[in-house]
């Protein structure tokens, strides 16, 4: 019969992992409750900031799970950081700039007009006005050297000081400064461009 | 100080650390003044903060505010969580037993090329290799197995029964071995496709149905106006359309070729050319993800190995796909075909953590030579490479890997046309036939399937609509297991001798030379367990312990002896090697007014010849203290917390026989 037929064809071409089987190991639940609470108090930063970073939501949501799978591998040390904030910016940067770098198609396809608007009907919010300035800023920021764009997103949009986002970046305070001041420079300069273009 | 002016070319960094306020308040004062009176300065001062606050106000798409979103990434780090803890145990292991170091291997690899010449006379039976019996079944009806219990009574297949009149229903059955009896769980319109596979925790079945665009039955039709993709949840029974399309020039059946792996659905669309996933954990109506738009659109050929999937790409290379990370890897080719023109590559196939590529180097009159190369997911460096020579012709319909040991041929051969299944040993280098000859002489092929740990045979349709056939339980061609992994803490370590070691009260009393600071101070860094029990329950030591915090609940300081969680290890974290603190500092901490929301709610952790936190000692109510399971009779507080020691301390009776906690499998270095 025809699909029994296609059923055995891929049936061949399987092979099982389970007949190669691992002993278990166990994560108590109580380690994993406590870490899904860390998660769910900051992923929502890291994805937003990997979003700015990558103009790629798919992106995005990969490589905050990647940052936060190796927060669970640091998990007992980091937990009990003053600013676990910190730590996480700066493995998800380190992650968003390897993956600038592998990728070969250019930054910034910005989300298609029709998902973002029915994006934000959904949710209420005037969507022409929302996109046009979310879009624009969007541009100006995919417009900026990574290292700029990171170091204006850190600061900016999500608070931290200079020094801290330098850290991030592995970058010395005075070098932060410089780099913010070009940045800055720059994101205005873009801003008004793509404001214009639109 | 002097006034500031342009003429001074003020350094911009300047202007940003008095936006980010970090500058004495002298100097702040002056560049303020500057700037009012400097147009430049000033608007760029104003300019810092207009991007600020035009940054601080950047709002995300909708998409990546939604909860869904955040949920979805959580299930499916969940997954990650669990499934790195089985691979660095594999890893583990495997560096253990030295298989493991790709360099060395790949250089091991290119000077040793197995050539296996395997003479083996067809027919010849080794029924000792299957020992317990297999499984034998038999069924009324014609079906094709797609699942099979651990315990193999259970079979959940796909039905397509016939009558004289031609007309067909299609069902898919679980059906009882041992009873020999089929339950139909989904039966189909009259003339539908009918396709099932279910969830490997067996909480969703999908399969695909079609209606064929000729009007016949799905034995005769090869394409269908209108194909769907279904999900049944098989607890409630509720089913669901996945995906669906028509088409009135005609749809191929194999349009939606799916996997159900790791609670999530993977499909195929040849429309778009995309492999998509749908986490079927948060329910079947979550949104789809697309994997990649660069599928070829092939039937059926795409595999999934939590996280990765192996498929063809339309650059006409198989690609391997993290999906967790995207990293998409092109597999690297075979060598160029021997028949000219025609594709020599069988199968890239998943087993475990590697890839094993096989394909058919040669093939003369009763004598056929395949080629395997075996492959970390994590990479392109060959782990091993082999040939193996099978002294019959056209053997190679079909191959898979049992395991990287046992490799499974199937097929038709040349010479009678029989089916034939057969198993070869790469260890001892032997080929068996597993198949009975009666199987094939129904003049169909054997069909070989491998589920689970099953090795299913079946015999194909018999004219007369019933089918039989075998299971095989294949783990007992299991490789023997690896070395057991690293010690338990139970296991007293190497360097220590004595057990238990003790120390004096210090000149301050216990807990005076710990101190809380800042950082966590981690010269030394190590571990220690203590469990303590009322009348054999246990009461956690919380979390917090040690560790100072503010009104928010925001860590201020860590004390040197501190607890994470409430699983009883104490985190002994000192500026010095070597410095030793005893339960008694431990508990003087402890006592600190500042934990004593972290009391336990027997009483403050005080232990006197008296009391145990807050209870009586007496001749009735008794200490029994162990240590690394041993008993112990002196002073508990005098006790040093020891790496990987585990001291349990029991009130009262029963006595508790806890397990030693599992330093290693926690994290947490002994």
């Amino acid at each position: 019969m025809r699909w029994l037929s296609a059923i055995s064809l891929r049936r061949y071409h399987e092979a099982s992992g389970e007949v190669e089987s691992v002993p278990s190991t166990s994560v108590s639940p109580a380690q994993v409750e406590a870490f899904e609470n860390f998660f769910r108090q900051y992923e929502s930063r890291i994805a937003g900031y990997l979003w700015r970073m990558l103009g790629d939501e798919q992106a995005a949501n990969d490589l905050s799970q990647e940052t936060f799978l190796r927060a669970w591998e640091h998990f007992a040390e980091i937990s009990v950081y003053p600013s676990p904030a910190s730590w996480l910016f700066r493995v998800a940067t380190n992650l968003a700039f390897t993956h600038l770098r592998r990728r070969s198609a250019p930054v910034g396809a910005a989300m298609p007009l029709t998902d973002a608007l029915a994006d934000s009907e959904d949710m209420g919010i005037d969507p022409i006005a929302q996109f046009d300035e979310r879009d624009v800023v969007m541009q100006a920021l995919l417009g900026l050297p990574a290292k700029q764009r990171a170091l204006l997103v850190l600061r900016g949009v999500y608070g931290l000081t200079t020094e801290e986002a330098g850290r991030a970046l592995e970058i010395s305070l005075a070098a932060a400064r410089k780099m913010l001041s070009r940045a800055h420079q720059q994101f205005r300069d873009s801003y008004q461009h793509a404001k214009e273009g639109k | 100080m002097m006034a500031i002016t342009c003429a001074q070319n003020i350094d911009r960094t300047r202007i940003i650390a008095l936006y980010d306020n970090v500058l004495p308040a002298g100097e702040v004062t002056l560049l303020r003044e500057h700037a009012e009176s400097c147009p430049s300065c000033g608007a760029y001062l104003d300019d810092i903060g207009d991007t600020m606050r035009l940054l601080s106000s950047h709002r995300l798409p909708a998409s990546m505010e939604r909860q869904d979103r955040q949920d979805q990434v959580w299930l499916s780090l969940r997954h990650q969580i669990m499934q790195r803890k089985k691979r660095s145990l594999i890893v583990s292991l495997a560096q253990n037993t030295g298989i493991r170091s790709l360099g060395a291997v790949a250089a091991a690899v290119a000077l040793v090329v197995l050539f296996v010449q395997v003479l083996h006379v067809f027919g010849t039976q080794q029924p000792s290799i299957f020992s317990p019996p297999p499984i034998h079944f038999a069924s009324s009806v014609a079906f094709t197995p797609f699942y099979v219990s651990a315990d193999g009574a259970t079979i959940l297949g796909a039905s397509d029964a016939q009558t004289a009149s031609a007309t067909s229903s299609a069902t898919i059955t679980d059906f009882n071995v041992p009873a020999e009896k089929a339950m139909t769980l989904y039966s189909a319109p009259a003339n539908q496709l009918l396709d099932g596979e279910p969830a490997s925790d067996g909480s969703y079945l999908a399969w695909a149905q079609g209606t064929p665009a000729g009007g016949g039955d799905t034995a005769s039709d090869t394409v269908f106006s209108s194909l769907s993709l279904n999900v049944m949840n098989l607890q409630t029974k509720q089913t669901q359309t996945i995906a669906s399309k028509s088409d009135p020039n005609g749809i191929t059946p194999n349009e939606y070729g799916f996997q159900l792996a790791h609670a999530s659905l993977f499909w195929q669309d040849n429309d778009t050319h995309s492999l998509l996933m749908r986490d079927l954990a948060i329910g079947a109506t979550g949104p789809a993800r697309t994997l990649t738009s660069s599928f070829t659109g092939s039937p059926y050929v795409f595999q999934v190995s939590w996280p990765y999937i192996i498929y063809p790409h339309i650059d006409g290379h198989e690609h391997l796909l993290n999906v967790t990370t995207g990293k998409d890897t092109a597999l690297p080719d075979p060598p160029t075909p021997f028949n000219s023109g025609q594709t020599n590559l069988m199968s890239y196939q998943f087993v475990g953590t590697t890839v094993i590529a096989s394909w058919l180097l040669n093939d003369t009159y009763n004598k056929s030579t395949f080629q395997y190369v075996s492959y970390d997911v994590a990479g392109t460096t060959p782990l091993w490479s082999e040939r193996t020579t099978i002294n019959f012709h056209d053997i190679n319909l079909n191959f898979f890997a049992v395991n990287d040991r046992l490799f499974l041929f199937d097929g038709l051969t040349l010479s009678g046309g029989k089916g034939v299944t057969l198993l070869y040993d790469r260890q001892s280098r032997q080929l068996t036939t597993i198949a009975p000859k009666t199987y094939a002489d129904i003049g169909n092929v054997a069909n070989a399937y491998l589920l689970g740990k099953w090795l299913v045979l079946t015999t194909g349709t018999s004219p007369a609509g019933g089918m039989s056939g075998a299971l095989f339980d294949t783990t007992q061609f299991r490789k023997p297991p690896p070395p057991t992994p690293t010690p338990q803490p139970s296991t007293p370590q190497p360097t220590r001798t004595v057990l238990p070691a003790t120390g004096t009260v210090p000149p301050g009393g216990y807990g005076t030379m710990i101190q809380c600071v800042s950082n966590e101070q981690l010269s030394q860094h190590i571990h220690a367990n203590i469990q303590i029990y009322f009348n054999g329950k246990n009461e956690p030591i919380p979390a917090g312990v040690g560790i100072e915090t503010d009104n928010s609940g925001s860590p201020v300081d860590f004390c040197w002896l501190h607890t994470h969680q409430p699983d009883g290890v104490v985190h002994i974290e000192s500026p010095h090697t070597g410095d030793k603190f005893m339960v008694g500092d431990f508990l003087a901490m402890w006592d600190r007014p500042e934990f004593q929301g972290r009391w336990l709610p027997e009483g403050p952790p005080v232990i006197t010849s008296t009391s145990f936190f807050g209870q009586p000692l007496d001749a009735t109510h008794q200490l029994t203290v162990y240590v690394q399971g041993k008993i112990f009779t002196g002073d508990p507080k005098t006790l040093i917390l020891q790496s990987g020691e585990n001291i349990w301390l029991e009130y009262g009776t029963p006595l508790a026989n806890p397990t030693p906690f599992d330093f290693v499998g926690n994290g947490l270095s002994p």
